[in-house]
């Protein structure tokens, strides 16, 4: 089997690389909140913000990608405001690809943070604010470290999963060269001009990333649960 | 000194808890699912009640009338769970100087008396069942509490341990004044912590007293059994006044109890314990036909028919008959008054004498 490493897949790797950690960091960010909210308490519309998260997962991804398009779009609810602030779009731009995979790992993220949070006992949170800690002091000191491997499994997963993304990054980032062009995309390039061997190294890349993130997953758990 | 009044309609439950207790020590009593949890939880500000009133010494908890409910933060309350009491990705002495404003000299006085200080840099998991539930009761104790409720403490300790700890819990929540507050479904567990008791059923307060009281004059034969009363006999009441009541316990036996009762008929409680040594003003001679005999180690435990009821008695191996007991043996035996005690007979016992 023959590896070549081109400009395009240097490009390629660097580009995914930066999208998957910018993508996961944001799924963190934003869905650790939002998982602990879904975990711990009842409010109005959780059920429908349930659903609205999961639907990536059972969606097309070109789906997905179209309905991205017309919210992110000059015209759209997203993308109205954007261009009246920034005056441009984030289509088809690198952050789209970021935008993209975040779509694409989000769920995957709150599912196992919302678990890992559910798994931590009510009676240490109970204890806790005995002990005269509020909400706030509680959530980082007892509940955010006791579901700390879930958060980092379904971080590893997230990771994983933006490293691969294709369909919904094609919708809405393109197929542009040197500016989206990710690694899975890249694969598809080289395919379809039937240079294989370029595709070679990328899907070596790819396969490694995805797999050592896998096993790590695996073995977190396995060593966290109880 | 502990005073509650708690109301709450949960999915299928509701709580509907009225009671007062003048002791340092109040035990909840009762079946699991019957609101004692729940109280505990109420009293420490964790789950939300739709009306009532929670005082403890002369602070106030929670007043819906007037308004008042402190968050479980400033309530301080020690509160003991079943499980999951200590923070396991902390060590000892972190959970131990978790609470908030926890005085440091006061916290080196408990560590000192509770004897836990070769413990402060282990984690949770390496402790074992006792050593938990003493680090636990410390960490609780740090805050200085103003009452201190335990829920089933001691349910996976083994019987010695759990009597030790709990003397010594006892101990310093009175040195300190501060009131405890238990939830037991463990009769011995109750006897032994001795206070105040509320016998809780259904989400509601079935009886409330001195525990040694109400283990023996409960007020139900379904309370009577919770606490672990084996021993019923149907009979007839003949006669009753102001405070004493003539029953007739079948086939012919005439006796007259110190206790008011109202009704034709009723279920009278004979404690296993009731056996007496010599006749005095307060027994009662009933004839009895043995069906056998257990040795028990210390005790022996003699299972007889009275008149189609079969009873068990308890006493001492050291102070059995000293004629023979054997199965179809017929004895009589003499009886102490003054553990007799009628209960009310309910419908769906039925009738058992033709009036």
């Amino acid at each position: 089997m023959k590896l070549y490493l081109t400009e395009e897949s240097l490009f390629a790797v660097k580009l995914s690389v930066k999208t998957a950690v910018c993508s996961t960091a944001f799924v963190v960010l934003f869905g650790i909140p939002l998982a602990y909210l879904l975990a711990r308490s009842e409010f109005k519309l959780k059920r429908a913000v349930e659903l609205i998260i999961m639907l990536p997962i059972v969606f097309a991804p070109t789906v997905t990608g179209y309905i991205l398009l017309v919210i992110l779009g000059k015209h759209g609810i997203v993308g109205s405001l954007i261009y009246k602030f920034f005056g441009r779009t984030i289509l088809f731009s690198w952050f789209a690809t970021v935008i993209a995979s975040f779509v694409a790992s989000f769920p995957l993220f709150v599912k196992t943070a919302q678990a890992a949070f559910r798994s931590v006992d009510e009676e240490y949170i109970n204890v806790s604010y005995t002990l005269g800690r509020g909400k706030l002091y509680t959530f980082f000191n007892v509940s955010l470290p006791l579901s700390r491997a879930g958060i980092t499994a379904g971080a590893m997963l997230a990771f994983a999963r933006a490293f691969g993304e294709f369909g919904i990054t094609l919708m809405i980032a393109g197929n542009i060269p040197f500016k989206t062009t990710t690694i899975p995309i890249e694969i598809y390039n080289a395919v379809s001009s039937a240079q294989f061997e370029r595709a070679n190294l990328l899907v070596l890349i790819s396969a490694v990333v995805s797999l050592s993130m896998l096993f790590a997953v695996n073995r977190l758990l396995e060593r966290w649960s109880p | 000194m502990v005073s509650v009044k708690a109301f709450k309609r949960l999915k299928g439950f509701f709580l509907n808890a009225e009671w007062n207790s003048p002791s340092a020590v109040t035990v909840l009593f009762g079946p699991s699912g019957s609101g004692k949890s729940l109280t505990l939880k109420a009293i420490s500000g964790l789950i939300p009640l739709e009306s009532g009133r929670i005082s403890v010494k002369d602070r106030l908890f929670f007043d819906s009338e007037k308004g008042v409910n402190l968050p479980p933060q400033k309530r301080k309350v020690g509160y003991l769970p079943q499980s999951h009491t200590l923070f396991p990705h902390l060590s000892v002495y972190r959970n131990l100087t978790y609470g908030k404003g926890v005085d440091r000299k006061w916290l080196e006085h408990l560590i000192k008396v509770t004897e836990t200080e070769k413990l402060l840099d282990k984690y949770p998991g390496s402790l074992s069942g006792g050593e938990r539930q003493r680090i636990a009761l410390v960490r609780a104790l740090a805050i200085k509490p103003q009452i201190l409720l335990l829920d089933e403490p001691f349910s996976s300790l083994h019987g010695f341990l759990k009597e030790r700890l709990f003397e010594e819990i006892k101990k310093m929540c009175l040195e300190h004044e501060i009131p405890i507050v238990m939830v037991t479904h463990d009769v011995k567990e109750l006897l032994h912590a001795g206070g105040y008791c509320i016998i809780y059923r259904n989400g509601q307060v079935e009886q409330e007293g001195q525990a040694n009281a109400v283990y023996f004059k409960p007020s139900s034969k379904e309370t009577a059994k919770l606490l672990g009363h084996k021993n019923f006999v149907r009979v007839k009441v003949l006669d009753s006044g102001e405070n004493w009541s003539k029953i007739l316990i079948p086939p012919n036996c005439e006796i007259t109890l110190p206790q008011r009762y109202s009704g034709k008929e009723a279920w009278l409680l004979i404690p296993s314990s009731a056996l007496a040594l010599k006749r005095e003003r307060e027994t009662a001679k009933l004839g009895f036909k043995i069906i056998k005999i257990n040795q028990t180690g210390e005790n022996l435990e003699i299972t007889a028919e009275l008149s189609n009821h079969k009873l068990t008695f308890v006493l001492p191996e050291s102070l059995g008959p000293n004629f023979i007991l054997e199965p179809l043996k017929k004895v009589d035996f003499l009886l102490s008054l003054k553990y007799f005690h009628l209960i009310p007979v309910e419908e769906e016992d039925g009738k058992a004498f033709e009036s």
